[in-house]
Parts: structure tokens; C-alpha cells; sequence
């Protein structure tokens, strides 16, 4: 019985330690050989033999790399707080509110987001010609609400519709007007919601290419992923590797830092709403 | 403290007609109870005196001011929901002064009226405690300290007690009376318990699909019911409805009495006993009688009752009631 048991938990632990290099390897390897110089990159070893920080030095020198990251954090937070300012208000009227038509703007408001972003793409850079944004960050910061403004109202909205009406109507009897309920009462109770939709948002636009690539022309103005996918080595035959990691494992930490720092936040946002009580 | 009147009240939820015809006095100071099954419209009626809901059709009075149309924050009225509906993020000090502080009021006075209040309720301890962190019965009094505070003239209270345990709940009821004869304050409570509902309200208004049934003191209500439904309603077990023949009517469509007023004697109606329910002080029987028909009778006295027993049943002539075909009560 005990031999039994003691080969399922070993069986356990062997398919999460499967499950985790898997998971992990890639961005190990990605951070092994950002520390590595020249042809030592292409050694197959686990740990570098002679780890030096020239990548890092390479790719905040020879580009405005740290002008990119800034970019990003701008275009990057703007979204979120823009996204969550609008989505917050649009939520209360679509979970809260009666009127016509609420069932059909929610869905156009969701089929926004089933356009790939290639079909988009032509017209969405019409429009930021017109309104002379190109190579501006707000043109990234205007297109990245198409897709975040759809599931931060739809989830926004699902969590507004579970907020119990009496705490409203309670607030009603208090003398508290819309603005007053959604500010003071619904937002604090909304914190998880918009914590993990906030962080969803967040990681698309930090992460988005395609949008960041075609309105953006200069050096200055472009965000992370542009610039590491432009990042090139001294010739067009020579893919620079280590700075192309070493910007990797730059721009991630970040993610990874908010997703710790709002870890418990985060799961009651994903789970809140799936049990009563 | 002000007087409530409702003219003409009806309400419609689409097609569905929920309240209609209402005409209500409630005087100023008075404990009014509004009972009635669920669907009763009773809570309509209700949030309609807060504001909650609109009216279709008729008007609203509190005190000598039509509010039909007047916000629920303008008319001087708080509330006491069922769930409570206190605010989770807020401690109990900030959910109690919520509503003044919208009102902006100052800060000294709202620290004043605030302890003033807790007090009131003993609830001084935990101010600082977030709703989360109390008890049924504590919340329950955060609710109404938030309702108190704000010194309305009318206190609305929506099945307040209907989340509470039994015990609890006897005991929030009497501090609940108690509270209305300290505050001197005109309060109407929704209930579907028909004894919540006798034991705090000076009258009582019985709803039924959506009109009033009868209004009056509770013992009037329970011992001269206007209609069959309202005696049917009041009282646990239920009134007996039974042929006229047996109580030797002759005009009535039918008769009605209670199990109380039913006893066993040397000789009366011939009747067996079906099922016993032992309540402590006293005991349900329901038998049958030879007519078939069925009939529940309260009794202390039978020295061991069991199953299948024969009994003889009288009915206390005084307290027979009458009722002809439309369910109306008759005189006499």
C-alpha cells in the first residue's frame, strides 16, 4: 500500500518537473545565453562557462533601447488606464442599466475584437494618418484599445452584473449619485476585476508587434518588440543572438515582477465569481 | 417622524399587473407591518414608498408632500434591506456615515452622530471592523444603524430579519419594537412571517395579488377577518373551513375555526385521529371527521393520544365563522 502511494507522488513530481521545464526551459536558455559572448552562444552547455554582461551593454548602446522601454511602459499604461477608466463606466451601464439595444452593442463591442489585426491593419492606418499620428505613441495607444476595450467591458461587465443590486439601491437611499456609486462603492469591490483585467491588458499591449511596427517609423518612437525584432548584428548575414536575448530577459522581468507583485489579487480576480460566498 | 399616504397606487411590470388600487393612511409615529405571500407585491409596494420603483399609476405622500416623483434620498426615508447590503470595502464607521457624508455634513457632527448611534445599537466595539468580520445579527444592527443615523422621518424595513437564525431572530424582533417606541418614528416592515408580523406592527396590512386584503390592529385582523383568505392566512395551524351543516348554519357557504376553538368532549362530532404533532406546550391533532372532512384542533388535555383513536369534537360556538360564496365574512 505504502510502496503504491509513494509511486504515485513520485509519479506526481516527475510529470510537474516535465511540466515545468517545459514551460521554463526556453525562457532558462534565453537568459543562459543573453550572458554569453560571440560563438560561445552557440555552445551546448546549461551554464555559460565565462557569463559577461556584454550583450546588455551592446543593446543599450547601440540603439535608444532604454527610450524603447520607456515607450512601452507609456503606451503600456496609458492603455490600461484608459481601458479600465472606459470600461469601468461602459460596465456599469451595460450590467446595471436597462435600455435598448444593450444586448446589441455588447456583441458589436465583442466582435470588435474577432477581426484578425491584419484586416484592420489598412484602414486603422488611414485613420491615424488622418489624425497626423503616425509615429506618435498615441496612434499604439488608440489602436491597442480595439482589443482590450472588448474583454475588459465584457469581464468588467460579468463582475458589475454579480455585485448584489441591494448594495446599490442602498447607496441610492444614501444619496449617492451614479458617479458616487460607481467611484466610491462599486470600484472598490470591482479592485480584483480590474486587477487581473488590467494586468491581461497590460501584457497584450506591452507585447503587441504588428500595430507598433506599421505606425511607428523611427528609432525613437518605437516600442520593445519592434526594436528587438529590428535589432541587427554588423552584417545582414549575422543575427546578433545575445542582444536579441539579452532584450528578451529585459523586457520580460517586468511582466514578471507585476504578475508577482499582484499574484494574490490576481487569482481571486480569475476565480471570483466561479463559487458563491 | 411623518405620515405616509399612498392614492391610487398600481404598478405594472410590463404586461403584469403587480399592485393595483392601493389606498393606504399610515399615521405619523406608527408601526405599520405589510404581510402577504411572496408575489403578494408587498416589497413592491414598499420600494415604491423609497423610491426604489415608480409607480405607474397614483401618487405618494409623506408627511403633506407628494414625493411620487422625488428621488429616494429627498424624502426623508431609510432603509433596512434584507441582505443588509452593507458596503464589504467600508468599516462599519464609514458604512454608518456614508450617507452623511454625501449630505457633507461636518466632520464633528458625523463623529457625534455616528457614536451616538452605535451606542444606541451597542455596536461602539466594532466600528473599526469591516462588515466581513461580523456576525448575521451584527450586521444586522450595522444596517440599521446606517438607516437611524440619518434621522428620517420614515423608516423602511425589508424583510430585515429573514436571514437570521430563530433565536436571533425573536430577540432582533423585540429590540426592533423596542427601538420603535424609543424613536417615536413612523416605520413600515415587509414580512412574509405572519408572526413577525402580529407581534411588532400597530396594524397590519395584508396584501394578496397585489391589493389589500384588510388593514387593522393584528388581534382584529386574527379574530374578525374581513375575508376567508385573511383567515386563512393568520394562524398556524390554518383556520378549519368546513360545511356550514356542521355548525348548523344555514346562510353561510361555508364555516370557518380555528384549532383552538375546536375541543374534545363527552359527545359532539365523531371524528379519528390521523396525526399527532407534539409541540411542547401544546399539541396539533389533525383528525377526521366522519363527513371526511379534515380538522386540526389544538389540545393539551387528551392523557395519550394516539393514531386511529375516536374522538368527540365541539366547536365554540362564539368563535364559529361564517363566510358566504365570495369568501366574505359574515356577521353574527
Amino acid at each position: 500500500m505504502r510502496g503504491k502511494r509513494m509511486l504515485k507522488t513520485g509519479g506526481l513530481i516527475a510529470l510537474w518537473i516535465v511540466v515545468a521545464l517545459f514551460l521554463l526551459f526556453p525562457f532558462y536558455y534565453a537568459v543562459v545565453s543573453s550572458f554569453r559572448e560571440g560563438s560561445a552562444i552557440f555552445e551546448a552547455s546549461l551554464w555559460p562557462a565565462n557569463p559577461t554582461f556584454a550583450n546588455y551593454e551592446a543593446v543599450m548602446t547601440d540603439q535608444p533601447f532604454a527610450k524603447n522601454i520607456l515607450n512601452s511602459l507609456i503606451v503600456a499604461f496609458s492603455v490600461v488606464v484608459l481601458s479600465l477608466g472606459l470600461a469601468t463606466f461602459a460596465s456599469y451601464a451595460f450590467g446595471r442599466a436597462k435600455f435598448k439595444g444593450r444586448r446589441l452593442l455588447l456583441y458589436t463591442i465583442l466582435g470588435v475584437s474577432m477581426f484578425p489585426q491584419v484586416a484592420v491593419l489598412s484602414g486603422l492606418f488611414e485613420i491615424v494618418r488622418l489624425f497626423g499620428l503616425y509615429n506618435n505613441l498615441l496612434s499604439l495607444v488608440f489602436s491597442y484599445m480595439i482589443f482590450t476595450l472588448p474583454f475588459t467591458v465584457w469581464v468588467l461587465t460579468s463582475f458589475m452584473r454579480d455585485l448584489p443590486v441591494e448594495i446599490e439601491e442602498a447607496a441610492i437611499m444614501d444619496g449617492a449619485s451614479s458617479w458616487t456609486i460607481v467611484t466610491k462603492v462599486f470600484l472598490p469591490l470591482l479592485a480584483p476585476a480590474l486587477v487581473t483585467t488590467g494586468l491581461l491588458a497590460f501584457i497584450a499591449a506591452w507585447n503587441e508587434f504588428l500595430f507598433a511596427l506599421s505606425f511607428t517609423l523611427t528609432n525613437e518612437q518605437r516600442t520593445v518588440p519592434v526594436a528587438i525584432a529590428l535589432i541587427t548584428g554588423a552584417s545582414q548575414y549575422e543575427l546578433p543572438w545575445g542582444n536579441i536575448m539579452a532584450a528578451s530577459v529585459i523586457v520580460t522581468v517586468p511582466l514578471i515582477v507585476l504578475v508577482l507583485f499582484f499574484q494574490k489579487k490576481l487569482v481571486a480576480g480569475l476565480t471570483a465569481g466561479a463559487v458563491k460566498g | 417622524m411623518s405620515s405616509v399616504r399612498l392614492e391610487g397606487i398600481a404598478k405594472r411590470f410590463g404586461s403584469t399587473e403587480v399592485i393595483r388600487g392601493v389606498d393606504l393612511d399610515i399615521k405619523s409615529g406608527e408601526f405599520v407591518v405589510f404581510v402577504g405571500a411572496s408575489g403578494s407585491g408587498k416589497s413592491t409596494l414598499l420600494r415604491m414608498i423609497a423610491g426604489l420603483e415608480q409607480p405607474s399609476e397614483g401618487q405618494v405622500f409623506i408627511g403633506d408632500s407628494d414625493v411620487t416623483d422625488a428621488p429616494p434620498s429627498q424624502r426623508g426615508v431609510s432603509m433596512v434591506f434584507q441582505s443588509y447590503a452593507l458596503y464589504p470595502h467600508m468599516t462599519v464607521r464609514d458604512n454608518i456615515a456614508f450617507g452623511l457624508k454625501l449630505k457633507k455634513a461636518g466632520k464633528a457632527a458625523i463623529e457625534e452622530a455616528v457614536t451616538r448611534v452605535a451606542t444606541m445599537l451597542e455596536i461602539e466595539g466594532l466600528l473599526d471592523r469591516k462588515p466581513g468580520q461580523l456576525s448575521g445579527g451584527q450586521r444586522q444592527r450595522v444596517a440599521i444603524a446606517r438607516a437611524i443615523v440619518r434621522e428620517p422621518d420614515v423608516f423602511l424595513f425589508d424583510e430585515p430579519l429573514s436571514n437570521l437564525d430563530a433565536a436571533l431572530r425573536t430577540r432582533t424582533r423585540i429590540e426592533i419594537k423596542d427601538l420603535h417606541r424609543k424613536l417615536q418614528a413612523t416605520m413600515i416592515y415587509v414580512t412574509h412571517d405572519q408572526i413577525e408580523a402580529m407581534s411588532l406592527a400597530d396594524r397590519m396590512v395584508i396584501l394578496n395579488g397585489g391589493h389589500i386584503e384588510q388593514v387593522g390592529p393584528p388581534a382584529v385582523l386574527y379574530h374578525e377577518p374581513a375575508t376567508k383568505y385573511v383567515a386563512a392566512f393568520l394562524g398556524s395551524p390554518s383556520m378549519n373551513f368546513l360545511p356550514p351543516e356542521l355548525a348548523g348554519s344555514t346562510e353561510a357557504a361555508e364555516i370557518g375555526i380555528r384549532p383552538e376553538d375546536v375541543r374534545v368532549a363527552a359527545s359532539g362530532l365523531p371524528a379519528t385521529i390521523e396525526e399527532i404533532e407534539e409541540l411542547g406546550e401544546t399539541r396539533v391533532i389533525h383528525a377526521r371527521l366522519e363527513s371526511g372532512d379534515p380538522v386540526a384542533l389544538r389540545d393539551r388535555d387528551l392523557a395519550d393520544p394516539h393514531i386511529g383513536q375516536n374522538l368527540s369534537l365541539e366547536f365554540d360556538r362564539e368563535r364559529v365563522h361564517h363566510f358566504d360564496a365570495d369568501g366574505k365574512r359574515m356577521p353574527g
